[in-house]
């Protein structure tokens, strides 16, 4: 191998290969995150010219706001659903999917396909589909006989949050399954065949061989649905805007009605840097917690 | 028949029944296009009367579709290009050298991807409206490209440290020049990232809602996504023309996906077990 040599021009013209990259990321992407860390201290609404700096006043205060609470609390209640369901329901599905199925093909191509529509889109369809009258859940309930089930789904408190997270399960179920089969597409046939010598059984095999050797799919997909979930918007504003009386409002929709229809710039950075710190801490302890369980094959 | 191919079929039937629930949704809305006023009120899994095309002619206007349409293709293509270039090019110094620097700059960049857009947002839309970048194509590409730059890197990086050095060395012994080199001998070799850095970001992008929804409110800088948003507000709740809607702008990505379907879902399997 040819030996690199280190000379100045050759880290000058490294620095012009990363320099466009740098610039574009540290200017319009960590430098505003830096800044909002700033803005995160003052009582800026926004539109005025001066600013106060109000030290850690804003994060004191969130600590007793109701609304933030009530965000935070839904935002943890709606993580951990996605995160298990959307793994639950995705393993079994992966796993059928990893069968030798005529139509296995078609219907991986079936279950993915809404991870390719908007979230926009796929919140309307919803809209629709849990509308108190004419919608299709509420017609289909009357139609099996079930009429006193009907719900304003998305119009009750008791029920708004879950249903959403059926939609976000609707949309993405089919992404985790995705990674999950191509996780198991990596496990040597040898092992099955050496198993089958030992007469071990279907649930045996799952257990023993194929679930330890998901473990890489499966740290992916819970971090995946982590941060994806802590950070939800658009199908949560589309449909409900956060509404029934808070039922489905999350830190990052707060963040967004404080911001930018409340004009309080200040107080909505702050709850932006409450949940960077979230983001952070979930997703870094699972990734150290998932990896020292990970076995290769 | 012996057991296992019974429970291969029996397993394949019940696939297939859950396959179809899943895929109500879309037969739902597509039925719902082609329904009269009359029709929507009925029951929401009938069949629509006859084929009309008055919803999407009505829609297509009223929605300005093909201003809309050009706006995201546009903004998509730009972003994605800006992504392939500068991420692959950043990308390939900081897979190939060690030492503090790169290391550095490294984690610098792929730090981004933990970092939510939204913590961002404020004083990102202060400082784009300072340049007057606000409802522009470039501003609105500069803040796709920035956003997506740290994933784009990651997954140069994780490619091209799986691939060996050989064929650039021999590129710069024949005196080409380090740009050169990676052009010739580097970029056509990262294809497979390219696809999946293509696919991942296109997704993103063509799907974004938030920063249309603060950067480009102009009329005729409107994306699909927004323009769609806007239009419920604008009009109320006029689902006879929402959904057509909603179908012309899932139209152009599904073709793209029925074309491309193994790559891309390949591209974010890759994409992901590395992560």
């Amino acid at each position: 191998m040819a030996k690199w040599s280190l000379g100045k021009r050759e880290h000058a013209s490294w620095a012009l290969f990363i320099a466009p990259a740098f610039l574009i990321y540290t200017i319009i992407f960590l430098g505003p995150v830096v800044t909002s860390f700033y803005y995160s201290m003052t009582n800026w609404n926004g539109l005025s010219k001066t600013m106060d700096f109000v030290g850690l006043r804003n994060f004191a205060h969130l600590a007793s706001d109701a609304a933030f609470l009530k965000a935070l609390r839904n935002t943890f209640l709606f993580t951990v659903l996605v995160v298990l369901l959307q793994n639950g329901l995705a393993i079994p599905l992966a796993l059928a999917l990893d069968a030798k199925l005529k139509t296995k093909a078609l219907l991986r191509a079936v279950f993915f396909s809404p991870a390719i529509l908007s979230p926009l889109v796929v919140g309307y369809t919803w809209l629709y589909i849990y509308q108190p009258q004419s919608g299709l859940l509420n017609s289909l309930l009357r139609a099996v006989g079930l009429g006193d089930w009907e719900q304003p789904w998305l119009g009750d408190p008791r029920f708004a949050l879950y249903a959403i997270v059926l939609i976000v399960l609707w949309q993405y179920v089919g992404y985790s399954m995705v990674i999950f089969v191509a996780n198991l597409q990596s496990i040597p046939g040898d092992y099955y065949e050496a198993a089958d010598i030992d007469g071990a059984g279907g649930w045996r095999k799952f257990r023993s061989i194929t679930f330890p050797l998901m473990a890489p799919s499966l740290t992916i997909n819970i971090v995946l649905a982590s941060i994806g979930s802590l950070k939800a918007f658009d199908i949560i504003y589309v449909t409900t805007k956060g509404g029934p009386f808070q039922a489905t409002e999350t830190i990052t929709t707060l963040l967004f009605s404080t911001a930018f229809s409340r004009n309080q710039f200040g107080y909505g950075t702050s709850i932006g840097v409450v949940m960077f710190f979230l983001v952070l801490i979930v997703s870094v302890l699972q990734i150290f917690l998932l990896r020292k369980r990970e076995v290769t094959a | 028949m012996n057991t296992a191919r019974r429970n291969t079929i029996v397993l394949e039937a019940v696939m297939i029944a859950a396959a179809t629930v899943f895929f109500i949704p879309f037969y739902f809305i597509v039925a719902m296009t082609f329904k009269s006023p009359e029709e929507m009120a009925g029951f929401p899994l009938s069949l629509p009367g006859s084929l009309r095309f008055d919803n999407y002619a009505d829609t297509w206007r009223m929605m300005r579709f093909p201003t809309v349409l050009g706006n995201t293709l546009l903004i998509t293509a730009s972003a994605v290009a800006a992504l392939v270039l500068f991420g692959s090019l950043a990308a390939y110094p900081l897979a190939r050298k060690s030492n503090r620097i790169y290391n550095f700059l490294y984690i610098y960049f792929i730090a981004g991807i933990m970092v939510p857009f939204q913590l961002a947002m404020v004083p990102l839309y202060r400082f784009v409206n300072a340049l007057h970048l606000v409802n522009t194509y470039h501003g609105a590409v500069l803040i796709y490209s920035a956003i997506n730059l740290p994933m784009a890197i990651f997954l140069y990086a994780g490619f091209l440290k799986a691939t060996p050095r050989e064929l650039e060395e021999a590129a710069w012994i024949d005196g080409c020049s380090r740009f050169r080199a990676f052009w010739v001998a580097v970029f056509p070799i990262v294809k497979p990232a390219t696809a999946t850095v293509a696919v991942l970001c296109s997704l993103s992008t063509w799907n974004d809602f938030i920063i249309p929804l603060l950067f480009l409110q102009d009329q005729d800088r409107r994306t699909i996504t927004i323009e769609l948003y806007m239009f419920v507000g604008e009009h109320v709740t006029n689902w006879s023309l929402l959904f057509p809607g909603m179908v012309l702008s899932v139209i152009p990505l599904l073709a793209a996906y029925l074309f491309l379907q193994k790559y891309i879902i390949k591209g974010i399997a890759a994409g992901s077990v590395k992560g």
